[in-house]
C-alpha cells in the first residue's frame, strides 16, 4: 500500500476540506508531517485509522466508561459549535495505490452538538471504496462494509498494520523487555511471515482429515461386503436353478419325443392295436366280473350264517314226514282243540254256529266220536306243536336252498365267464407277444415316461417357483445394494478427500519447519545487518548480533553471545526495534507498505537520526514522518534533504482554538523552528 | 543472499498440483480467517479447505490418468 493522499473533512481539528499529498515516487518517497506538540500529528494517525479500518480510538487512547465503548469525538468540534442542534458531517478519504490498482476510500461519520455542548456522535458510519486498475478502468463503488473491511484487510492486514502505521512510543515500547512485547514481537514476526496463517491452515487441515475420518467411520460398515457375498450366493443358486430348468426342459423334450414315438409305435400295428384294445377290453371286462364275483361271494358269506339249518333240512323232513304220518293214523290230535269241541257239544251248537238239536242227533254223535277218536291218551298236544314248527321249517328251508342254489350256479356262472376271459385275454397277450415288441410293455414304458414327466413337470415348476423367489430375494439385495454402493463412493470419496488432506498436512508441516526456520534465520542476519547500519559505534560494541529464538523471541546478544534486551538504553531499543521492522519488510516480501511512523526520532542520538534518515527511505516504499520540532530539527532536514528522498513537508499550524490548517511547504525551503535539541 | 522469502514461492514448488491446489488454498483461506474471531476461524477454514477438494481432487484424478 502506498499512500497518495489523505482529505480531511472536519476531522478532529481539521477544519473544513484540507488536504495532505503524499511522496510516492522514486526517489522521493519520504513525507514530513510537521508540528509542535498538540498541533494534530497524532489526529492525522488516527485519520488514516479511522479511514482504512473504521477505528474510533487508538490503543494509546486513555479512554474510560462511555468513550471506550463508542471512541473518541472524531467530529470538528468548532463545526460542531457552529451548527448546534444540526447533524455535521466528518469525512476522511484516502487515496492509495496498492498492486498498481489505484483505491479511493471514503468514510464518513455524522453527528450533532446539543444546546447544552453534549456531542451526540452517531455510532455507525459510512464508507465506500472505488478500484481503479491499472488500465485506467474504474469500477463501481462498493459500500457494502463487509465487502471493502476484506478488501482493505487483503491490502494491510490489521494484524500486519501495527507494524507500519505507528508512533516512536511503539517503537521503543517493541523490544522492551517484558513478557508482552516479546509475545508481541512473537506475533509480528508470525504474522509477517505467515506463520500464523501457516499453523491455522495446518490445524485446519488436521480438524478436516479428523471430521472425515469420524464420517469415513460412520459410512463405513462392511455392510456391502456382506450384501455382496449375499448376491453372489443367490446369484450361484438362480443359475443352478436355470441349469437345472435348462437340463429339465431337454428332459422333458426327450421324454415327450420318447412317449410320441411309443405311440407312434402303439399305433403303427393297427392289428396290434385292435388286439390290445380287444385286450384291453377283455381285460376291463375281466375285472368287472370279478368285482361282481365278489359282491356275489360277499352276499353268500351272508347266508352262510343259516348254514346250519340248510344242513338240518333233511332231518328236519324225516321228523316231519314221521308227525304227519303218525297224525294221519290219528295218534296226533287234530288241529282243533278238544276244549273246542267240548264247548261246542256243551252248548249243542255247531262250529258253524247251527243249534245242534234233537233233529242233529247225528252231528252230536259225530262230535263225541270225534272226541273219543282223536283225543284220546297218546301224544300230546306238543306234539302237534313241533309238527306246526316243522312244517314252517321245511317250508322256509325250502326257500332257502333255493336261493342257495340260485347264487351257487351265478357264481359258477361268473366263474366260467371270468375264466373264459382269462384265456381269451391269455391268448391275446401272447398273440401280441409273438407279434414282437410287446405292446403292453410300450404301453408300460410311456405310461412310466409319462409318469416320469409329470414328475420332472412339478420339479420345474417348483424349480421355477424358487427362481422366482430367488429373483425378487435378489432384486431386494441389489436395491440395498445401491444404497450402500452410493454411501460406499462416498467413503471412497472420504477416502480420497482424507488421503490428499494428509499429504497436504505433511508437505504444509516440512514447509512450515523449512519455511519457519529459514525466515528466523534471515530475519535475524538481516535485523543484524541493519542494526550495523543504523547503530552508532557505541552500540554496535555493546550489541554484536540481534537473534530470534525458537520461538520466535527477539533478543540481542553482547559481543560474548550474552542476551542482552533487558539491559539496554531506550535509544538503543528503538534502533533495534527499528532494525527489526526493517528486516521484517525486507524478508517477508511483497510488502508495497507505507511506513508511518509518529515521532521516531524522540529517543534517538543524533547519529542514529542520521543513520536513520539515511536508511529508512533506502528500504521502505515510503516512509510518512510526523516529527515534533524537537525532533526534526534543521540538522535532520539537512540530513533528510542530502538523501534526495525527500519530497513533501506539511506543517501543522494552529489556527485557534480547536482548529489545526495543513499547510504545505516547499522542501528546499523548509526551515524547520529548532537547529537541534543536541 | 536472497532476502525475501515467501510462502508462495515455497508452495508453488509443491511437485503434486492436487496437494499445491489445497496447500495454496489452505493458506489463503487461513489468511482470511485470522481476522475473524478466534471461536470461528478454524471452522471457516475447514468448510473453505472441504469446499476446494473436489477440484484438487479433480486434478489428482486427471493427473493420474496421464
Amino acid at each position: 500500500m502506498i499512500l497518495h493522499n489523505i482529505e480531511l473533512v472536519d476531522f478532529r481539528q481539521f477544519k473544513g476540506r484540507q488536504a495532505i499529498d503524499c511522496a510516492t515516487g522514486s526517489p522521493h518517497n519520504v513525507s514530513v508531517i510537521y508540528g509542535e506538540n498538540g498541533r494534530g500529528k497524532t489526529g492525522i494517525f488516527r485519520a488514516l485509522m479511522f479511514c482504512l479500518y473504521g477505528d474510533r480510538s487508538l490503543s494509546q487512547d486513555e479512554l474510560s466508561g462511555e468513550q471506550k465503548k463508542e471512541g473518541l469525538s472524531l467530529i470538528n468540534e468548532v463545526t460542531l459549535k457552529e451548527n448546534i442542534g444540526s447533524q455535521v458531517e466528518a469525512q476522511v478519504a484516502i487515496s492509495f495505490s496498492h498492486q498498481r490498482k489505484n483505491f479511493r476510500i471514503v468514510r464518513r461519520v455524522d453527528g450533532l452538538m446539543k444546546t447544552d455542548g453534549t456531542i451526540i456522535q452517531n455510532p455507525g458510519g459510512r464508507v465506500e471504496l472505488q478500484q481503479t486498475d491499472e488500465n485506467g478502468n474504474t469500477q463501481p463503488v462498493e459500500t457494502d462494509l463487509e465487502k471493502i473491511t476484506g478488501q482493505i484487510q487483503e491490502i494491510l492486514n490489521s494484524r500486519l498494520r501495527d507494524y507500519f502505521l505507528f508512533d516512536g512510543e511503539r517503537i521503543e515500547r517493541l523490544t522492551r523487555n517484558t513478557r508482552e512485547r516479546r509475545e508481541e514481537v512473537r506475533r509480528g514476526i508470525r504474522a509477517l511471515l505467515d506463520l500464523d496463517a501457516l499453523e491455522l491452515a495446518n490445524a485446519g487441515l488436521k480438524s478436516l482429515i479428523s471430521q472425515i475420518e469420524k464420517e469415513i467411520g460412520h459410512k463405513s460398515t462392511g455392510e456391502l461386503q456382506r450384501v455382496y457375498t449375499h448376491i453372489d450366493a443367490l446369484n450361484t443358486k438362480i443359475d443352478d436353478l436355470e441349469n437345472a430348468q435348462e437340463l429339465g426342459t431337454q428332459e422333458l423334450k426327450r421324454l415327450e419325443h420318447k412317449i410320441y414315438e411309443i405311440s407312434e409305435m402303439v399305433s403303427e400295428n393297427e392289428d396290434t392295436a385292435a388286439k390290445e384294445r380287444k385286450r384291453q377290453e377283455l381285460i376291463k371286462n375281466s375285472q368287472d366280473l370279478k368285482v361282481e364275483k365278489d359282491a356275489l361271494k360277499k352276499e353268500m358269506v351272508g347266508y352262510l350264517n343259516k348254514s346250519a339249518q340248510l344242513v338240518a333240512s333233511q332231518l328236519i323232513e324225516q321228523l316231519r314226514e314221521e308227525l304227519e304220518f303218525r297224525r294221519h293214523k290219528g295218534e296226533l290230535p287234530p288241529s282243533i282243540r278238544k276244549e273246542f269241541v267240548e264247548k261246542l257239544l256243551e252248548q249243542e251248537r255247531c262250529i258253524c254256529g247251527t243249534s245242534l238239536g234233537h233233529d242233529h242227533q247225528q252231528e252230536r254223535e259225530c262230535l263225541q266220536e270225534f272226541l273219543v277218536k282223536h283225543y284220546t291218551p297218546g301224544l300230546g298236544s306238543e306234539s302237534l306243536d313241533l309238527l306246526l314248527s316243522l312244517n314252517r321249517l321245511s317250508s322256509a328251508n325250502e326257500g332257502l336252498a333255493n336261493q342257495f342254489n340260485r347264487l351257487l350256479v351265478k357264481n359258477k356262472k361268473l366263474r366260467d365267464e371270468i375264466a373264459d376271459l382269462e384265456s381269451k385275454i391269455k391268448l391275446l397277450s401272447d398273440e401280441l407277444k409273438e407279434g414282437g415288441t410287446s405292446v403292453d410293455d410300450l404301453i408300460q414304458e410311456r405310461s412310466r415316461l409319462e409318469d416320469d414327466k409329470r414328475t420332472l413337470e412339478r420339479e420345474m415348476d417348483r424349480q421355477a417357483d424358487e427362481i422366482a423367489r430367488a429373483q425378487d430375494d435378489r432384486e431386494d439385495w441389489l436395491k440395498r445394494t445401491n444404497v450402500l454402493e452410493k454411501q460406499q463412493s462416498q467413503v471412497d470419496s472420504l477416502v480420497a478427500r482424507r488421503d490428499l488432506t494428509k499429504e497436504t498436512l505433511a508437505e504444509l508441516k516440512a514447509i512450515y519447519d523449512r519455511f519457519a526456520n529459514e525466515a528466523k534465520e534471515r530475519l535475524a542476519e538481516k535485523s543484524t545487518e541493519i542494526f550495523t547500519r543504523l547503530a552508532d559505534e557505541g552500540t554496535q560494541k555493546d550489541i554484536k548480533k540481534i537473534s530470534i529464538d525458537e520461538s520466535y523471541m527477539l533478543d540481542v546478544l553482547n559481543w560474548t553471545g550474552q542476551r542482552r534486551l533487558g539491559e539496554i538504553s531506550a535509544g538503543q531499543r528503538q534502533i533495534v526495534s527499528l532494525s527489526f521492522i526493517m528486516a521484517l519488510i525486507q524478508v517477508a516480501g511483497n510488502l508495497e507498505v507505507a511506513l508511518f511512523m509518529d515521532t521516531p526520532f524522540g529517543r534517538l542520538s543524533g547519529v542514529h537520526r542520521d543513520h536513520l534518515l539515511d536508511t529508512i527511505p533506502k528500504m521502505a516504499s515510503q516512509w510518512i514522518l510526523l516529527a515534533t520540532d524537537t525532533e526534526f530539527t534543521e540538522v535532520e532536514a539537512n540530513a533528510l534533504r542530502q538523501t534526495n528522498a525527500w519530497g513533501k513537508i506539511y506543517e501543522l499550524v494552529k489556527e485557534g482554538e480547536g482548529i489545526t490548517q495543513i499547510v504545505e511547504r516547499e522542501v528546499h525551503q523548509f526551515t524547520p523552528k529548532r537547529k537541534s535539541i543536541f | 543472499m536472497r532476502d525475501k522469502v515467501t510462502i508462495e514461492s515455497i508452495l508453488g514448488q509443491i511437485n503434486d498440483p492436487a496437494v499445491r491446489i489445497i496447500a495454496e488454498h489452505s493458506l489463503r483461506v487461513a489468511r482470511k480467517a485470522l481476522n475473524m474471531s478466534e471461536y470461528s476461524r478454524k471452522r471457516f477454514v475447514v468448510e473453505e479447505i472441504d469446499k476446494i477438494m473436489p477440484r484438487a481432487l479433480k486434478v489428482r484424478a486427471n493427473h493420474d490418468t496421464t
